[in-house]
């Protein structure tokens, strides 16, 4: 079909620059995930020791570009949405009013950039007394390492495990571990299915291979295989995919009663996609990630109904601060938003209980106090209280589910509202 | 029969795919071709199409698949704009000039929509989204399949002009030896403009017809540009028929190892191909092919 002369001149050269061409195309692919721009940090000095203060320095370390750049921007929307509010209210009022300022940092979607971010953040200017972040648990391990050397509490809603196994004494995590949302995960839908007279007995479990879907998927084995079930798929697969065809069509064969997903947006819609075309109607239960965000909705709209996932907090409880993010960004406020939310009235909170400009006197005070403030207060449970590794000991996973293009909790019964609806009935 | 069955339906789903990977790498390599330019934004420009069609069809509620031919003729007059304005200063420069300039344009596409548009997921709602062909007991995403069609009459589209129109062959004269075809008349810029534009026009449009399968957003011009080197480097680079079958024989590959190996792995066998084919055969795979053809002609 072609004459295919276009090379013809070049033969000598040939092999030396697809080497070339090759080398380089493969350290752009490798090393420009996610170009960072770098955060807003202004430097104010107010190095005073007195607890009657203008301001209290917030500092956030976020995705806010690369592949999870959008969870970051959504938790960055809750963070200044909680500080406007308690701003508004009147500040930390057992300081003389102080303000909470808030600074920003890009952590990229990019560990070893994440950790670096943190550095250059920390010892520019004077050091935030606190910060919140880094969303994902893979960049959240390296910041958590850089936040525990300069002293510096980190309030985070990383999910991974092995945050709170380092003995790290800066480190606080509001929602459940990795191992708790897998064997929620697991085993509510096990209760949800037994509830509708189904019964799961064959199950797929699929994952992002990141920190985040390998320590869920593995909760969700170890879970499989305690309450002796069949996983007839355990399948990871990059979360760059940019097709799930070859992903569903195993699932598919591997005919399971209920498909487990542990999945970012894009591989989520991407997955549904599949789903649908291969005409599956198995229940799936999603392990967070996107399958309660807002633009899990607008890609795949009626779709999404019936679709479970768990959660670290039940989404038509968010109160004041849901209705006000409603407001504010036009669409429901989601989980990382309000987590974040919550991990910043919790450091109003601690300052407001114990007024304080020192970071390692904040941190005490962490450990210690019990935090029921705005958006702490629609944590599972009402409040946050943290033990000496920094685990939120109340947390609690909840199941929600995709009703009428809402997300509504619907399990477990003592803590939400809704009811579950098996697909297909 | 149900192994077999298994391996006819992921060579089906390798071939839908591997047409869509041809149809986007095959203006990287008619760039090179031409221009002896590596376009490193060639990732970026499919972004940039995938963004216009969402914005085109949410706004006149229109399929990205009618829209496609439309952001590919602007796609075109893009490609031009950035030839006269980025590429052409630097067309003798240093190789490593050539590739900062193209690998810095496709940071400020990919950063400036991030800026323009937010970090969001984007993707339109189409109704065949869920629909299925079957033939033979195979089954078909009619995505994929409308993807694949496409991908098909391009590249007759392409062929067509390349060896039938005057313009089509004096740019492939312009490929095969500057200075001559300037002697007879060509203008080289004008072949070099025409030549960058297509190559951006085929990739934005691309991104048009890929748009119901997938989602977009700033940065996923780097989910694909592995995948765009690997077939234009195996092909062997300026190759388009090269690019063609590579884009085959990737999606082939990739879809047959998800049979035997576990998913995250689906990318191995492919650079094992690769690497293989970069050791043993010089320009890639077709150049052993093309070289024999070349001496056959002129024994």
């Amino acid at each position: 079909m072609f004459n295919d002369a276009l090379t013809t001149s070049k033969q000598h050269s040939a092999r030396r620059v697809a080497w070339r061409v090759a080398a380089v195309g493969t350290a752009l692919a490798l090393t420009l995930t996610g170009c960072s721009s770098g955060g807003g940090d202004n430097s104010s000095g107010n190095g005073s020791k007195n607890v009657k203060v203008d301001e209290v320095r917030l500092g956030t370390i976020l995705p806010l570009t690369g592949s999870t750049a959008q969870n970051g921007n959504n938790s960055l929307h809750g963070i200044e949405l909680a500080v406007e509010q308690i701003n508004a209210a009147g500040g930390i009022k057992s300081m003389g009013g102080a303000k909470i300022k808030l600074s920003t940092a890009d952590a990229t979607s990019d560990a070893a950039k994440a950790a670096s971010a943190a550095t250059q953040f920390l010892s520019k200017g004077e050091p935030p007394l606190a910060i919140v972040g880094a969303y994902a648990s893979g960049l959240t391990i390296t910041v958590a390492r850089v936040t525990e050397r300069a002293k510096v509490p980190l309030l985070s809603t990383g999910f991974a495990d092995e945050l709170t196994h380092q003995g790290y004494k800066y480190f606080f995590q509001l929602p459940p571990a990795s191992s708790l949302m897998g064997a929620a995960q697991f085993n509510y839908a096990i209760d949800i299915a037994k509830d509708a007279g189904k019964s799961i007995d064959k199950v797929a479990i699929v994952y992002a291979n990141n920190a985040y879907g390998e320590s869920q998927a593995k909760a969700l084995k170890a879970q499989a295989d305690k309450a002796g079930k069949t996983v007839v798929l355990n399948e990871g697969y990059s979360p760059n995919i940019t097709d799930a065809g070859p992903i569903v069509s195993k699932i598919v064969a591997s005919k399971p009663d209920a498909i487990y997903s542990i999945a970012y947006v894009p591989d989520s819609v991407l997955l549904m996609r599949a789903l649908k075309a291969q005409g599956s109607d198995v229940p799936i239960f999603g392990g967070t990630g996107g399958y309660i965000t807002p633009d899990f909705v607008k890609a795949l709209g009626d779709q999404v109904n019936d679709v479970f996932s768990i959660t670290t907090s039940n989404p038509d409880g968010y109160g004041d601060i849901g209705a006000a993010y409603l407001k504010k960004y036009g669409e429901f406020m989601p989980q990382e938003a309000h987590d974040n939310a919550a991990a910043v009235y919790v450091f109003a909170q601690a300052l407001e209980e114990h007024p304080t400009t020192d970071s390692t006197d904040l941190a005490k005070y962490l450990h210690e106090g019990k935090f029921d403030q705005g958006a702490a207060a629609s944590m599972p449970g009402g409040f946050v209280d943290f033990d000496e590794t920094g685990v939120n000991v109340n947390a609690k996973p909840v199941m929600v589910q995709w009703q009428n293009k809402s997300l509504i909790g619907v399990w477990p019964a003592d803590i939400v509202k809704g009811k579950p609806v098996w697909p297909g009935q | 029969m149900d192994i077999l069955n298994h391996v006819a339906q992921s060579v089906a789903n390798g071939l839908l795919i591997g047409s869509v990977y041809a149809l986007i790498s095959v203006g990287l390599t008619l760039i090179f071709g031409v221009m002896n330019i590596v376009n490193f934004a060639h990732g970026e420009f499919l972004m940039v199409g995938m963004f216009g069609a969402y914005f085109a069809s949410t706004a006149f509620g229109l399929d990205p698949l009618w829209i496609a031919p439309l952001i590919g003729i602007a796609g075109f007059l893009l490609g031009a704009l950035v030839e006269r304005t980025i590429i052409e200063p630097i067309i003798k420069a240093p190789q490593s000039a050539q590739i900062i300039a193209t690998v810095g344009l496709g940071i400020i596409l990919a950063n400036g929509a991030a800026a323009i548009f937010g970090n969001n997921f984007l993707s339109v709602k189409t109704p065949y989204q869920g629909e299925t062909f079957s033939l033979f007991g195979l089954h078909f995403a009619a995505t994929f399949v409308y993807a694949a069609a496409y991908a098909v009459v391009m590249a007759v589209l392409l062929a067509l002009f390349l060896n039938k129109t005057r313009f089509g062959k004096a740019m492939r004269a312009t490929a095969q030896n500057r200075g001559a075809a300037q002697l007879l008349g060509i203008d080289p810029k004008r072949m070099y403009m025409v030549a960058f534009g297509l190559g951006v026009a085929l990739v934005t449009l691309a991104g048009s017809v890929i748009l119901p399968y997938t989602l977009v957003y700033p940065f996923i011009g780097q989910q694909y540009v592995l995948i765009m080197f690997t077939v234009v480097v195996l092909g062997g680079l300026g190759s388009i028929r090269g690019a063609i079958i590579a884009g085959l024989v990737v999606g082939v590959i990739q879809s047959l190892s998800t049979l035997l190996l576990p998913s995250e792995l689906q990318n191995l066998p492919v650079f094992i191909v690769f690497f293989i084919a970069l050791v043993l055969i010089s320009g890639g795979v077709l150049s052993r092919v093309r070289n024999a053809s070349v001496k056959l002609k002129r024994s």
